[in-house]
């Protein structure tokens, strides 16, 4: 079985390297029956088990199959590599690729490669990734950059992202839809699981990748299974309080951020931070921050920039918006509602994005929750208190460790989670109607919502342009 | 059968003959034959008694489909007019997708041919129609269904995390 893998592995290396040719027959012929028992095996084994997840699977991990992982990411960095260039050069003959060069079998074979494309961008991302699966063929045309681009670029389009669930302990993802929200009031629903080379604890999710904030940090599509580590930065050794991952849209790169700071706020200590560009793979260091950052906060992504709540060095009476400029890699200060300018507490307000506007949450108590919208960013008038949401725990005796947080709107209405695993789903009376455990019948665990973009864009591609 | 196709309707409209790759004429409606683009492109240079198309790519059967569609896109779309004109409620487009969701319900080889047609004739919703279907036969099937749905042989790589 082992030996099989391994074999496969090479064969399907040695497919990418030849591809950049236009090539790669050979090998085909010799392990061709071999390969098909190994693969009709596996995917017998996929179907009826696919949701396994219990002690052999772990134990695998411990033995043989955790090696095998991480032979495959070498395997795939090696590939993206090769890929990277391959599109580069394929930019400039554009429409000259056609499915031979894909070794496509079958009645499908002679499809145009745009149409081919437009059939796979049909499919909605938890089939895509299994489609992979299907030939060599269309697995390399599911990892074209081309098509990934494509993907990608349909996905913002339609706005549409996901639910994803993780557990804060095991290696899996499950993905759920906003339709499965509102149609299941509890129990579970049937999502779409990949298997991770890593336990995630805590993350953020950008553009199609997430960024796992504990180090050693690295970023990864839960959609394929790629992961990419985040070298260590020159300050590696002082811990972060906060951590932040965000898309420069105008650079088209992918960014990290660290922020230093002395937990105790003390006046002397400088607020420091680092930024991890994926391009030019190194970290910046800015120094004398003239913030101070709220510990409970997550960063938000909204207009191209990173969010936080906390105070300003100078003023430290009232909370402001610390929002950091992925472009220019500048800090600027944004405003709260003026209600909220003074007077209110540390720790409850918390930050978040809905339909694209930055947004508010301001705990008035633990049982009632008010949301704000900026609907013009950057524009104190335009704040607008959206929804006021009380008796968020008369109806369900679940234990909930934390206040709701809002993750997306929906048509008529937002969806809320707590740092539980409850979700709440607030409908257009602007009361709750809909209660939504996420539980898992596979594990016991909790699971964290969290939204993302399904994309098939690779974390390993995401740097490679420096090299041109 | 295949060889003419009599618009007895009067008055005699405007006709185009389209010939299959297989050598079959089909005398068509002038409006319905510009649902291909490709025709409609150039059409008015072409001199009146000059209108033939030779479809090589074609096959007989697959353009009797195509012309079957593009009739019934022209007809619906005058109907759906007209009662947008005169006001009265119709539920014309909804009958005309349910129609094309039954005129789409073939075997995947049929749909294989009427993609490429559609796309060798650039008829866009039937294209889009056609890619669509597609779409939706893969989805939700698993890799080895799929495989026996597009009759592809078995190369793939193994999934490294789906099953250990």
């Amino acid at each position: 079985m082992k030996r099989n893998h391994d074999e496969l592995e090479e064969d399907d290396d040695e497919e990418e390297e030849e591809e950049v040719d236009g090539e790669g027959e050979e090998q085909e012929d010799g392990e061709g029956e071999e390969e098909g028992e190994e693969i009709d095996d596996d995917n017998e084994f996929s179907e009826d088990d696919e949701y396994d997840d219990d002690e052999t699977c772990s134990q695998e991990d411990d033995g043989n199959g955790h090696t095998l992982r991480i032979r495959y990411d070498e395997s795939i960095m090696n590939m993206y590599e090769d890929f990277y260039y391959e599109e580069e050069e394929t930019e400039s003959k554009e429409g000259e690729l056609d499915l031979q060069e894909f070794e496509m079998s079958g009645i499908m074979s002679k499809l145009p490669i745009e149409i081919f494309f437009d059939i796979l961008s049909r499919v909605d991302i938890g089939n895509l990734s299994e489609c992979r699966w299907v030939s060599k063929a269309w697995y390399n045309t599911i990892k074209h950059p081309r098509f990934v681009k494509m993907q990608h670029e349909k996905v913002i389009r339609n706005n549409s992202s996901f639910i994803l669930y993780f557990d804060t302990w095991d290696k899996e993802f499950y993905l759920g839809s906003f339709e499965e929200v509102k149609e299941y009031e509890s129990g579970c629903v049937d999502i779409f699981k990949v298997k991770l080379p890593r336990p995630l604890r805590q993350i953020h999710s950008c553009n199609g990748l997430v960024f796992s904030c504990r180090p050693p940090y690295f970023v990864c599509n839960p959609i394929t299974g790629e992961h990419r580590v985040v070298p260590k930065s020159p300050m590696g050794d002082r811990v972060s309080i906060l951590t932040g991952f965000g898309y420069d849209i105008i650079s088209q790169v992918y960014k990290v951020i660290r922020i230093l700071q002395d937990p105790e706020w003390a006046d002397s200590s400088e607020t420091q931070v680092e930024v991890y560009n994926f391009r030019l793979g190194k970290w910046r260091c800015i120094h004398n921050v003239p913030y101070c950052f709220n510990l409970k906060n997550a960063n938000v992504f909204v207009n191209c920039a990173l969010h936080w709540i906390g105070v300003s060095r100078e003023d430290r009476a009232s909370d402001v918006i610390i929002s950091f400029k992925l472009d220019s890699e500048e800090f600027q200060q944004l405003p709260l509602p003026p209600s909220l300018c003074s007077g209110t507490e540390n720790f409850c307000l918390y930050l978040s994005a809905l339909g694209g506007c930055l947004s508010l949450v301001h705990i008035v108590s633990n049982e009632h929750i008010e949301i704000w919208v900026m609907k013009e960013y950057g524009l104190q008038s335009s704040w607008v208190k959206e929804y006021t949401i009380g008796n968020v725990m008369d109806n369900y005796d679940f234990e909930i460790t934390g206040p709701y947080k809002p993750i997306e709107l929906l048509k008529d209405g937002v969806i809320l989670h707590s740092s539980g695993h409850v979700l709440g789903y607030n409908g257009p009376d602007n009361i709750f109607t809909h209660f939504y455990t996420v539980k898992s019948e596979y594990l016991n665990s909790v699971l964290r919502p969290l939204l993302h973009m399904g994309s098939l864009v690779s974390p390993r591609s995401v740097g490679k342009l420096r090299k041109r | 059968m295949k060889d003419s196709f009599n618009p007895s309707i009067e008055p005699p409209k405007k006709t185009v003959t389209l010939v299959s790759s297989d050598g079959y004429d089909f005398e068509v409606e002038e409006e319905v034959a510009l649902e291909s683009q490709v025709i409609k492109d150039g059409f008015e240079d072409k001199a009146v008694d000059d209108r033939e198309y030779l479809l090589f790519n074609v096959h007989s059967d697959t353009l009797e489909l195509i012309i079957k569609y593009c009739e019934k896109h022209v007809s619906s779309r005058k109907s759906i007019s007209a009662a947008a004109a005169s006001s009265s409620s119709s539920n014309g487009e909804e009958a005309l997708k349910e129609w094309d969701e039954h005129f789409i319900s073939v075997d995947t080889n049929t749909l294989y041919d009427i993609l490429m047609a559609a796309d060798y004739l650039n008829i866009k919703s039937l294209l889009d129609l056609a890619i669509q279907k597609v779409a939706d036969t893969i989805h939700g099937r698993s890799p080895e269904q799929i495989r026996k749905k597009f009759n592809i042989e078995n190369d793939s790589i193994i999934d490294p995390w789906a099953s250990e």
